[in-house]
């Protein structure tokens, strides 16, 4: 599935991101730290004037320090010599990536808006550059939990459950399956948010209310692609089109699949409802809209994949039937 | 709803893929205003030429079941379930009048001759 090996991973994991986090938080410091007043501004009421202070080179070693912390906490886990259980080095790298970036990413704020200030009230708290201080922090933490999915890790998967008798195909007949799951209450709320994001921006002033409607439009958004799923089981393997613009659209190549199955699933093992857990991340994921029969894809690099549906047994059949035929057997 | 479409069997293909869609219909595994996948998803799904899925369309459409948009995709219409269980039973007439030897006209006065 990947080229990269768990040696440029780690390089990166460990020099490519803390490099970058430093450079951010050093550059600004070392051409304009002589520029700054001996007090610095260092926290801002809602409309962005400051109403504390603090003393320029304490603020700069506790940010340093707090850089160097989480450098190494992130360093020691993509260096750990044994697999950990899956999902912690993605959660561990991915979290010290985005604190050292945002810690950087507040330092570097600090240097640019207060150099050549005379005094720290005349200082200007973050409110548009809150975009590229969280927006970049929030990059640099999805990359290093990009990055670090890819390193072994211990699978813990359910036995096996026994596979579904194969569909009875012809030599070249082909069958399709497809199911439309709706979910009219999610549609409603949907709307209702959908009119929330439209009336948002007339009650909350600019530019306060950008945090809030991109909230706002991500909720919206991640509410709508679960009011309509449609499934398509083929012999190319299964296809997930959620939403009613077919977006996000989710591929399970058959090469990918070891085996189907029918199984009982049980929305507390997975912590509820919804798309729980994540295939690249922690080898294990589940579209949970109710409780009962779901269907169970294992797959071939040990990861496991389950949809609840009112009648599993047909598409696990059609995927044995297919997984059969491309062993040619 | 699981659609099958075999190349070996002698019945043609788009009359083996309207046959399923119907089924589907009358199991009301399809429900009326419910849209069917684009045709050339069904196509590259079952292995077969577009045209033969825009034929089965057109054949559904025909009979009252499809309601075909261009660029909007094909919906089933409010009558679709009624007319999909009267098609298949005429079918199953004509089918069972063959097998017992009746030709065209007497199929005919045979359904004339109750109305």
């Amino acid at each position: 599935m990947t080229t990269r090996s768990p040696r440029a991973t780690r390089l990166a994991l460990v020099l490519g991101l803390p490099l970058a986090a430093l450079a951010t938080a050093a550059v600004p410091l070392l051409l304009f730290g002589a520029q700054l007043p001996p007090l610095l501004a260092s926290h801002f009421d809602l409309s962005g004037t400051p109403d504390d202070s603090v003393a320029r080179s304490l603020f700069f070693t506790t940010g340093f320090i707090i850089l160097a912390i989480l450098i190494a906490i992130g360093a020691l886990v993509a260096l750990w010599p044994r697999p950990l259980p899956q999902g912690l080095v993605p959660l561990f790298s991915g979290t010290t990536a985005f604190g050292a970036q945002l810690t950087a990413n507040i330092l570097a704020f600090t240097v640019l808006s207060q150099r050549g200030l005379e005094d720290w009230h005349q200082a200007r708290g973050p409110v548009l550059a809150l975009v590229w201080i969280i927006g970049l922090a929030v990059f640099a933490g999805g990359l290093a939990a990009f990055l670090a999915a890819d390193l072994p890790s211990r699978h813990l998967v359910p036995p096996p459950s026994e596979p579904t008798p194969p569909l009875k195909l012809a030599p070249g007949e082909y069958a399709l399956w497809t199911e439309t799951l709706r979910r009219p209450w999610i549609t409603a709320l949907s709307l209702l948010l959908l009119a929330t994001t439209v009336v948002l921006p007339l009650v909350i002033p600019w530019p306060f209310v950008m945090i809030p409607l991109f909230a706002l439009v991500v909720v919206t958004l991640a509410s709508l692609a679960f009011a309509r799923i449609e499934l398509r089981v083929d012999h190319r393997g299964l296809e997930i089109l959620y939403g009613p613009f077919a977006f996000p659209r989710q591929q399970i190549p058959l090469e990918r699949i070891e085996r189907a199955s029918t199984t009982a699933v049980r929305p507390l093992e997975w912590g509820g409802f919804g798309y729980r857990g994540s295939l690249k991340f922690l080898h294990r994921a589940a579209l949970v809209l109710r409780r009962g029969p779901g269907l169970r894809l294992d797959l071939k690099d040990d990861s496991l994949f389950l949809i609840t549906l009112d009648d599993p047994t047909t598409p696990a059949a059609l995927l044995s039937a297919e997984i059969e035929r491309r062993a040619g057997r | 709803m699981l659609l099958r479409v075999d190349p070996s069997s002698p019945q043609p293909l788009y009359e083996q893929l309207a046959a399923g869609l119907r089924g589907a219909i009358a199991k009301r595994e399809l429900r009326p205003g419910d849209r069917l996948p684009p045709a050339r998803k069904l196509a590259d799904g079952l292995d077969v030429n577009v045209h033969t899925v825009l034929r089965a369309f057109a054949v559904l459409r025909d009979e009252g079941l499809l309601e075909v948009r261009r660029g909007r995709g094909s919906v089933v219409t409010t009558q679709a379930p009624r007319m999909a269980r009267l098609t298949e039973l005429a079918q199953r007439l004509v089918r069972e009048s063959r097998r017992a030897g009746l030709v065209e006209r007497e199929i005919l006065s045979l359904v004339e001759a109750l109305l």
